[in-house]
């Protein structure tokens, strides 16, 4: 269908046979929470202009189909059970191949992806039938989230060990590094402080922070990770801005690390927390222009290969949605704005816009790119590629935008306390009903890729894809811009 | 990789530094955050939960309130105009080491004094069982789920819910509020950031316009 065949690298076959079994581990239930993240949104935003929708089972009314629960549970599977799962199964990949070593711990790898949808799965069971006792991270509580600890820690010790390994060092894997250690990091902090008896308004800040944290300092930089890894290696060109990459990389985890507190604005919090991370946030924006404008260049200097590759499509649609991501966070970080646009759906339109939009959009390119490799089977057939890119582009700009444009709308009449609350309510109904077509267009597009694989698996059987030339490999690690 | 190393420990610096400052500082400043104790009465404010408050906070948690509602009123915005509050949040209103609800969204109006806005039992019930009966806008969901129906033996139970018009119970019958229920809105009933600390000095006017003021 496009590229994919033209970059096998590495003597790759090896290697991800290695990695065959973990990385499916880590995607297939991915796939599956997509699903439920999908239906789940649709059945939100019905509700939330509907609220008897679906409240009873059988004509009693039960809990686990109540909004706050099922909301809890959409957030827990869109960010670990989704996009955390294909991060992790897509980064170690691409770690193990630019390293050139095949997977020696498996079995700490496929533990990993194991307790990863486990605590996942313990989580939400948890929250369905009302168990849930105290604060959760992004809708997984404690007893869920110690199970998703233990998976990272599995999860960065390998990927820490695979790039200790490796002889080579390439921009992508700059980003892999730091995002496995801040994982851990930050997930330790978090089981570490809830289960002490802390003041409440450090346990306020520390979900925050921790939510701002994950977003900014594992998935996001995971899917810069898969960018720089997937762009120079199919159109086998040098970043045109290699040199700028590292102040990229630096000024990313510098800004991120201090932007735990964006969205805090009037928190009972130093003022000063809130500022540093509303600048912070701001500020943000330089490390993604570097990012785009060398993964842009990149593309630009083989038109062909963008034309052809609908992987190539997926990231450079990825980077769009990074880019409209860092120009919200500029917008909620502006002083005058941030008071209006936080505590709104613009909160949540900035973190869909970098969940659903950048990383899901990475992510499904490093899926539709690396599981033939994986496999060892033909690439996907170019029409169901396309249909599903569309559908999902088509439903994540609508949902982005609509939450958004509704945020500033709910932050505005908000802000104006002569409207009753009511008020509030009726302007924010007709960008609620704009969310169940976007929810449509979303549900679609996984019931789309599902169809893709099963159609992919149905005609390629087990045909296998041929080796690349030892000079082909060399090409294709120049052009992913090996360090000096 | 060539620097792993440098790379590491380099990311280590960065984060670290403002791991620091972001969560360890504030942990160790606030974790010193004590009541404002009266020497005369010994009462202290803000006041002791109660066990049934407690337990209304895991329900909170439970059905994910917190995702509707915010906890935290702003000042210098409209938080205090809408009668949300008689002044802005401080970090010892949130002194107790229970669970701390800031919200992340405000789909649903700010509940930090809802029990000095709202503070009939009554209501919450009613509210609960069926927002719309009380506020046909609403756009919040019902909670019978928390309500038992049963039958009437002897007398009308003392606990039992008022309800009128299609969400009155059927005759012999009647709508009782289970235990999370009763704790959940002891919890609401609990919400009240309108005493006065030495941080955040509070106009009596203010309060006496809260009590008079908007509902929930």
């Amino acid at each position: 269908m496009d590229a994919n065949n033209k970059a096998d690298w590495l003597g790759a076959e090896e290697v991800d046979a290695s990695f065959r079994r973990v990385v499916v581990g880590f995607w297939a239930p991915a796939f599956f929470w997509l699903l439920v993240s999908g239906a789940l949104g649709f059945v939100l935003s019905v509700k939330l202009y509907k609220p008897d929708f679906l409240t009873t089972f059988f004509g009693y009314p039960v809990g686990w189909l109540s909004y706050g629960r099922l909301f809890e549970v959409w957030q827990a599977v869109t960010v670990y059970g989704w996009a955390g799962s294909m991060v992790l199964g897509a980064g170690i990949w691409m770690m193990g191949r630019m390293a050139g070593k095949v997977l020696s711990n498996r079995l700490t790898v496929g533990a990993s992806a194991w307790l990863w949808h486990l605590g996942l799965g313990v989580g939400v069971w948890l929250v369905l039938s009302g168990g849930v006792q105290d604060l959760s991270l992004l809708g997984l509580p404690r007893q869920g989230l110690a199970m998703v600890w233990i998976a990272a820690v599995l999860w960065s010790w390998s990927v820490l060990k695979l790039l200790r390994q490796g002889k080579k060092e390439f921009v992508a894997q700059w980003y892999g590094l730091g995002a496995a250690l801040c994982l851990v990091w930050i997930l330790t902090t978090v089981l570490f402080l809830m289960g002490r008896p802390i003041s409440g308004v450090v346990e306020g800040l520390l979900i925050h922070w921790a939510k701002q944290s994950l977003v900014n300092l594992f998935l996001v930089p995971m899917g810069i990770a898969m960018a720089y890894y997937l762009v120079p290696v199919i159109v086998k060109k040098r970043l045109p801005l290699y040199s700028l990459a590292a102040v990229g990389f630096w000024s990313w985890f510098f800004f991120a690390s201090w932007s735990g507190a964006h969205g805090l604005t009037g928190a009972p919090l130093p003022l000063w927390l809130s500022t540093l991370g509303m600048t912070s946030s701001v500020l943000l924006l330089v490390p993604i222009v570097v990012v785009v404008l060398n993964l842009l260049g990149s593309l630009q200097s083989d038109p062909k290969a963008m034309i052809e590759s609908w992987v190539l499509r997926f990231v450079a649609m990825g980077l769009a949605f990074l880019f409209f991501g860092g120009l919200a966070h500029v917008a909620e970080g502006i002083s005058n704005w941030s008071g209006v646009l936080s505590l709104t759906y613009f909160s949540l339109g900035e973190m869909t816009v970098w969940v659903m939009g950048f990383v899901t959009l990475v992510s499904l390119g490093a899926f539709y790119y690396g599981l033939p490799y994986l496999l060892q089977k033909k690439p996907f057939e170019e029409k169901g590629v396309r249909v599903h890119f569309w559908s999902t582009v088509y439903g994540t700009a609508t949902l982005v935008v609509l939450l958004l444009v509704s945020g500033i709308v709910q932050g505005k009449t908000i802000a104006n306390h002569e409207l009753t609350f009511n008020q509030v309510i009726e302007s924010g109904l007709p960008y609620a009903r704009g969310r169940v077509i976007a929810a449509l267009f979303l549900l679609m597009a996984w019931g789309v890729v599902f169809l893709n694989v099963l159609k992919w698996v149905g005609i390629n059987g087990f045909r296998m894809c041929s080796r690349k030339s030892e000079d082909e490999k060399q090409v294709v690690m120049e052009a992913q811009g090996e360090a000096v | 990789m060539k620097r792993f190393s440098e790379i590491f420990l380099g990311v280590a610096v960065v984060f670290g530094i403002a791991w620091l400052a972001t969560v360890a500082v504030p942990y160790t400043k606030f974790v010193q955050l004590q009541p404002v104790v009266d020497e005369e009465t010994g009462d202290r404010t803000p006041p002791v939960e109660s066990g049934l408050v407690r337990r209304g906070a895991m329900v909170y948690a439970a059905q994910g309130c917190a995702g509707c509602h915010s906890q935290r009123i702003r000042g210098g915005g409209a938080d205090i105009d809408r009668g949300w509050g008689v002044r802005q949040s401080v970090p010892r209103d949130y002194w107790e080491s229970g669970p701390v609800f800031w919200g992340s969204s405000r789909i649903g109006p700010d509940l930090s004094n809802v029990g000095v806005r709202q503070p009939s039992a009554m209501w919450h019930y009613q509210h609960l069982y069926n927002p719309r009966s009380l506020n046909p806008d609403s756009i919040m969901p019902p909670f019978r789920y928390l309500f038992e129906e049963r039958k009437i033996v002897g007398q009308v139970s003392e606990d039992a819910v008022a309800l009128f018009g299609k969400d009155a119970p059927k005759p012999g019958y009647e709508v009782v509020p289970t235990m999370d229920a009763k704790a959940l809105v002891a919890y609401l009933l609990s919400r009240n950031q309108s005493y006065a600390l030495p941080e955040a000095p509070v106009k009596e006017e203010k309060q006496e316009a809260q009590t008079a003021g908007s509902k929930p």
